[in-house]
């Protein structure tokens, strides 16, 4: 089979970037070079079988990134499709959540252990014998590199999405120090704004241990479960770090991490985000696990099958994942619904 | 809650539509036929005594959590 070399736009972006699959992003790309095509024209040009074709297009054309009103597919402009993606992917963490999370864990702990200076201190420097301030990101950073040498243990938990290429460089610097030192990493985090699923830099090194979550309390680091930092300013990063070493202040902090730590979720092993659901998504879910199609679950619910299925698309949105088995297999993972056999007849009345 | 062993072929097909392959894709990927493909997914439904992939996702996704 001949495949026509493609002289590829860089104008372009990578729609994978953004979620699409690679199928998706190189028919969309096609359409977007070399203007409008037919499915078969695609599929010969790209040597995809039309099934895969057919696949992408359907994507596409949900994402609102083609269209096929004039009898051919065509790619609307990149921007109208990037904003589109983005649309679909509703995994942004809400920045000021985390810094009110963060306010209530420090009140909390200033509370019921003294009046520790540990949010926003005026002045830099050492402020009590196990409180230290490190007001700006530099001097956090070459106080943090001290610290970190011959540690056994870090945890750290970080609400950002996006890292600028400063904070990424100097991050990797003392990750391979760590790594150098066999510490153990454990890091929650949030899921990228931006992951490329193709990308294998992403496979981390075995002595990290990674869990996202889309509710995490603070921007914090432990060390050995001695030394604690935290943001002085969860709103504002450049305002520098507060070093704790108050053990019951660290303990406690170590134990929110281990909470959270617990409930969030292996990237690598199915990627499945806690989220909850409403009084309907769950009623859905309920009957689909009885093995009701969508419409006879929507007689029971007296709703539109339609309904059921736009709540069905809205769960797997919100979950990241394409097709109903996936969407089973991210319920049943955080228990949010079983099959029959789980399901005793006390229960079955349960709207 | 029944239990259930996957074979390595049904461990491998399950990871690959867990990620969100087709069924034709992950043939692709193991070296078999499309049709196998249904076969052993229709074999898994069997075993675990559901009647679609929604279900059968359900099923898996609460097994995986349990042997965790």
């Amino acid at each position: 089979m001949t495949v026509i070399p493609l002289r590829i736009g860089s104008a372009v972006p990578s729609l994978v970037r953004w979620g699409a699959s690679p199928d998706a992003d190189l028919v969309y790309r096609t359409l977007a070079t070399f203007g409008p095509r037919t499915r078969r024209e695609l599929s010969a040009e790209l040597a995809m079988p039309v099934r895969r074709v057919d696949e992408a297009l359907a994507a596409l054309q949900v994402w609102g990134a083609v269209d096929a009103r004039t009898g051919k597919w065509c790619a609307l402009a990149p921007d109208v499709a990037i904003a589109a993606l983005r649309r679909h992917r509703v995994r942004l963490i809400d920045q000021r959540a985390v810094a009110e999370t963060h306010r209530w864990v420090v009140e909390s702990l200033r509370a019921r252990l003294g009046a520790l200076p540990i949010l926003m201190p005026a002045f830099g420097g050492q402020l009590t014998e196990q409180v230290r301030y490190l007001p700006t990101r530099e001097l956090t950073r070459q106080r943090y590199g001290e610290l970190l040498r011959g540690r056994r243990e870090t945890l750290t938990i970080n609400p950002e999405q996006a890292f600028d290429a400063e904070s990424a460089r100097t991050g990797a610097a003392f990750d391979r120090q760590l790594i150098a030192q066999a510490t153990r990493m454990r890091v929650l985090g949030v899921p990228p704004a931006d992951q490329d699923t193709l990308s294998p830099q992403e496979s981390l090194h075995p002595a990290y241990q990674v869990r996202e979550s889309l509710d995490v309390p603070v921007k914090l680091i432990v060390l050995d479960r001695a030394v604690a930092l935290l943001p002085a300013d969860p709103e504002r990063i450049e305002r520098g770090y507060v070093e704790v070493s108050h053990p019951q202040v660290v303990l406690e902090l170590a134990e929110l991490f281990e909470k959270h730590w617990q409930r969030a979720s292996d990237p690598a092993v199915g990627a499945v985000l806690p989220i909850r659901l409403s009084t309907r998504e769950q009623a859905v879910v309920d009957l689909l696990a009885l093995g009701h199609t969508d419409t006879t679950a929507a007689v029971q619910l007296r709703i539109s099958a339609r309904s059921v299925t736009n709540v069905l698309r809205g769960l797997m949105d919100r979950l990241g994942v394409e097709n109903r088995f996936q969407l089973g297999l991210a319920l049943g993972a955080i228990g949010a619904a079983s099959p029959p056999y789980h399901h005793h007849s006390d229960q079955d009345q349960a709207s | 809650m029944p239990r259930i062993t996957l074979s390595n072929r049904e461990r491998e097909l399950v990871a690959l539509l867990s990620q969100g392959h087709t069924d034709q894709e992950a043939a692709d990927r193991l070296g078999i036929s499309p049709r196998t493909v249904t076969g052993l997914v229709r074999g898994l439904m069997d075993r675990l005594g559901v009647d679609n992939r929604f279900q059968l996702g359900l099923a898996l996704g609460l097994l995986g959590q349990e042997h965790e």
